[in-house]
């Protein structure tokens, strides 16, 4: 089977049908009076009117033009052969965007056509199908086409933003020099320079969620909070309605002006744990479910000693951070907030906030050296400008504490390590406060507050327990304290928002190392064996994905990227020129029957038909 | 061929033909008005005829008086009479008949022929002229003046001149019809000159034509064209009657079945005239009249010799 260098040139094939017309039409009806029209009605009274075309009359002219006419689309299409030792590799890199959500059939059907131009270009050829999602593996390679189209059909696209080069660089890498790459996406703005792409997208009047967050009230329940947002250019009416249940609100009108952005709240009924925030439907459905659980964080407890006014203060602190309860009658704590000692500090097996006892000296003066923080999760981003105390008091650090913050020379808060639990991997750490309380501002001042709560957090974060959050579709999704999570077993329930059967799958060792939410909009649960690990929600919240604006169709084609493949894999038809001569015969030849000849004698001896006379 | 030549062309090629021909006087006894033709009854020829017995009133110059003196009664010598028969003249005026110059022309050689064997035999003779059932006389002196169809052409078409009768007209506009009804005289050698191309039963024409005393002889000027169809392929195929116009595909299966249907057309003419004991003939429209009155028209009896 040829390949042609020159595809257009097979359009010289429509010059069949345009001889066989003119054949058709070259003879004109004739006009012609009857004195016998009863008898004609008579014997053809369904013939009211003639064919227009008129019968094709066999000639040697007409048929040998017919006869050229494959011929000079053959020559003109130029037709090669695969040379037996040729291959290539085609990479199909299909944009994971969830995006392109809407238009996955498009993409499919650009990527199977990809492969069907493809195919034949060299004698082997080895078929890559992978997407532009940096994590996930390639959905195929191999060089069964008819495999990687199913591969193609099993795309799911479910990404935020996200940068296509990196996929795209190890595409051209498996490709080769002598192989061809497609991005299949649907905005000519994610294709870098240099890139064939198939553009599939298109403008779609898109109203979706763009993000939500559920508080907890003063009465102890949730609220949520939902931004939805109007993608399309134009003024949009939607409804929506929560179903939590297997019960369905009442429907709620929602008008948006053109680009609106606009919030949609209210309370999570009363025992229910996991509810559906729902908009009337458009082209883009990804975005038109809100999937919302009720969070419950781990459990922490703590013990509180003291009554002090830094006491006082830790109280109302933990206090108001999900999941820290304090310790009652039988209660074992797991955190401890004591002014202590350094000696009582050092043997306090558990972790904790601690301060020291109050600085008894008379006249301290205040420390001017500046607050300079660690690069530590702890105090990132906090401002600690407006410090002022007495300077590092009470504990000194140790080797193996870790610095927060430094005054001067001095680690004025740091963390230490305890020794692990029995039965535990790794132990507590205890954030040391050295520093006077009473003669500082710390209680007064954002960035203390804010990383005594960090502090909290983290350690209710990494207590072995499960919880129920909300997530981001793809976002990080917490798993510490749970270290046997690395050996394996671990899985994971997804049902879509949409509905359907729960899927259950087991989570692959790459996953493991960073797990993340479902990319689709829906419900979750992790689980270690029997153990529930985490119960979550995934939300679609990249607004720039239900933003069709920019969508549209296009082709990005290399110059020449196409010739050059065909001029490398193939070999030029060798009878090109005997072709070209018979061409030439055949017009010539052509030309001589209709009577062209020099002598002006109709040379083929055809006899043309009169003209009717205009009698009967 | 223009108006004048056409004329000149039918009066000389009338003459020619009736220095040859006439109609057929001879085929049978007449009555009418005293002439050079023997007649039905007893007349004052010199060919005797019968005896019968006087009665008071008869011509005592013709009593047979040696039959008188042998027997005592008187009876009459009858003596064949000599009378000069009428002839009655239709010629269809239909736009057929004047389908191309050359049936023009012959139509009018016959109009002229008939008029110029009626003077000849000394027989009255009365033309009409027939387009569809619109009938209008016309004088034989315009026949022999060769001005019969400008006159005809002068007074306007039977609608506009409203003597066109209900019914004259058929669907699709005026389409080919059968001229008459006719009025023929009994007894006289009716003579209709028509091409026939209409479609119908030939009988109501032919009944009409062979009542009462009489000859009646059909003159058929027909084209060799119209005995096929010359051309191929798309035919926009105009009605020469009513100008409708058909789109028609002519191929060889359809060409073949029209001529099987015209010839059998004119089959079906001429048995229906055998059986009413009407002459017919048709008359081509090629060549010389004289020469075409020897053909059919001679061998069917529609004409006899002059000589």
């Amino acid at each position: 089977m040829p390949i042609f260098g020159n595809p257009a040139g097979l359009w010289a094939l429509l010059g069949v049908p345009a001889i066989l017309a003119i054949h058709f039409l070259q003879q004109r009806a004739k006009i012609a009076r009857t004195s016998t029209w009863f008898l004609i009605e008579k014997l053809a009274p369904d013939s009211a009117r003639g064919r227009t075309w008129d019968r094709l009359r066999s000639s040697r002219a007409l048929w040998l033009q017919l006869l050229s006419m494959p011929i000079a689309a053959w020559v003109l299409a130029e037709p090669r052969w695969v040379r037996a030792e040729s291959a290539q590799t085609v990479a199909v890199v299909l944009d994971a965007s969830a995006s392109m959500e809407a238009f996955r059939g498009d993409a499919i059907a650009a990527a199977d056509r990809e492969m069907v131009l493809a195919e034949g270009l060299a004698a082997r050829t080895t078929w890559v199908v992978m997407t532009t999602d940096p994590r996930a593996p390639a959905l195929y390679r191999g060089t069964e086409r008819e495999a990687a189209t199913a591969a193609v059909a099993r795309w799911q696209p479910e990404l935020g933003q996200h940068d296509p080069g990196p996929a795209l660089r190890l595409a051209h890498g498996l490709a080769g020099a002598s192989g061809r790459t497609l991005l299949i996406t649907d905005t000519r703005t994610k294709v870098p320079a240099g890139q064939r792409a198939a553009g599939v997208g298109r403008p779609i009047e898109n109203v979706g969620f763009a993000g939500a967050s559920i508080t907890r009230d003063e009465g102890g329940g949730h609220t949520w909070r939902a931004l939805v947002k109007n993608n399309a250019g134009t003024a949009q009416h939607r409804t929506w309605h929560l179903e939590a249940a297997g019960t369905k609100s009442a429907e709620q009108p929602l008008d948006l002006a053109p680009g609106a952005l606009t919030e949609i709240s209210a309370r999570l009924p009363d025992g229910v744990d996991a509810a559906t925030v729902v908009l009337s439907p458009d082209e883009f459905a990804a975005d038109d479910r809100l999937p919302l659980v009720r969070p419950r964080p781990k459990p922490l407890v703590v013990q509180l000693d003291g009554d002090d006014g830094a006491a006082e203060f830790f109280r109302k602190l933990a206090g108001n951070v999900d999941g820290v309860a304090f310790a009652g009658a039988g209660v074992p704590a797991t955190l401890r907030l004591a002014r202590l000692s350094a000696d009582e500090a050092a043997r306090e097996p558990r972790g904790g906030v601690f301060w020291p006892q109050a600085d008894q000296r008379a006249q301290a003066s205040l420390l001017t050296d500046p607050v300079t923080p660690e690069r530590d999760p702890l105090v990132a981003g906090l401002n600690w400008q407006g410090w002022f105390g007495t300077g590092p008091y009470g504990y000194a650090a140790a080797p193996g504490d870790t610095p927060l913050l430094w005054q001067g020379r001095w680690p004025l808060v740091f963390l230490r390590a305890t020794s692990p639990a029995p039965g535990r991997a790794e132990g507590g750490r205890k954030l040391m406060l050295a520093f006077d309380w009473a003669t500082s501002n710390a209680s007064r001042l954002p960035a203390a507050v804010l990383l005594v709560r960090r502090f909290l957090e983290a350690e209710r974060d990494r207590q072995h327990a499960p919880y129920t959050a909300n997530f981001d579709c793809n976002g990080i999704v917490d798993l510490q304290g749970n270290p046997a999570v690395s050996a394996g077993g671990l899985t994971r329930t997804f049902q879509s928002a949409a509905g359907g059967e729960p899927v259950v799958e087991p989570v692959g060792a790459g996953e493991r190392a960073e797990l993340r939410a479902p990319g689709r909009a829906g419900f979750f649960t992790l689980k270690q064996g029997d153990e529930l690990l985490v119960r979550g929600a995934a939300q679609f919240a990249d607004a720039r994905q239900g933003d069709f604006h920019a969508a549209e169709k296009f082709f990005i084609e290399l110059p020449g990227e196409r010739q050059t493949a065909i001029e490398r894999n193939t070999r030029a038809d060798p009878f090109a020129a005997w072709w070209l001569l018979a061409l030439v015969a055949l017009g010539f030849g052509s030309w001589w029957t209709r009577g062209g000849s020099p002598r002006g004698s109709p040379a083929s001896g055809e006899q043309r038909e009169p003209e009717a006379r205009v009698t009967a | 061929m223009n108006a004048d030549a056409a004329s000149f062309s039918a009066r000389r090629g009338a003459l020619a033909a009736a220095a040859r021909w006439r109609l057929p006087f001879s085929r049978q006894a007449w009555r009418g008005l005293a002439g050079n033709w023997l007649g039905a009854g007893a007349g004052s020829s010199l060919d005797f005829q019968d005896h019968r017995t006087y009665v008071p009133g008869d011509d005592p110059r013709h009593i047979h008086w040696q039959a008188f003196a042998r027997t005592g009664a008187l009876t009459m010598k009858l003596y064949r009479a000599e009378v000069a028969p009428f002839v009655d003249v239709a010629v269809d005026v239909s736009a057929s008949m004047a389908l191309t110059p050359a049936k023009l022309a012959r139509t009018d050689e016959l109009v002229a022929f008939c008029v110029e064997c009626a003077d000849r035999a000394g027989a009255p003779v009365r033309l009409h002229a027939a387009h569809g059932r619109t009938l209008r006389a016309m004088a034989p002196d315009e026949v022999r003046a060769e001005r019969w169809r400008e006159r005809m052409n002068a007074g306007g078409s039977a609608a506009e001149r409203g003597d066109e009768k209900p019914g004259a007209t058929k669907a699709g506009g005026n389409a080919a019809v059968a001229p008459g009804p006719l009025p023929w005289r009994p007894g006289a050698l009716k003579v209709l000159i028509s091409d026939l191309l209409f479609p119908g039963d030939p009988a109501p024409l032919l009944v009409a034509l062979a009542a009462g005393a009489g000859i009646g002889v059909v003159l058929a000027p027909g084209l060799a064209e119209e005995a096929g169809l010359p051309w191929r392929g798309n035919i926009e195929l105009t009605d020469c009657e009513n100008g409708v116009v058909r789109r028609q595909r002519v191929d060889e299966p359809l060409a073949t079945r029209y001529a099987a249907a015209y010839a059998r057309h004119f089959a079906l003419w001429r048995e229906a005239c055998r059986k009413r004991g009407v002459l017919f003939a048709r008359v081509p429209c090629e060549g010389l009249l004289m020469n075409a009155l020897a053909g059919e028209p001679f061998a069917a009896g529609a004409v006899e010799a002059g000589l």
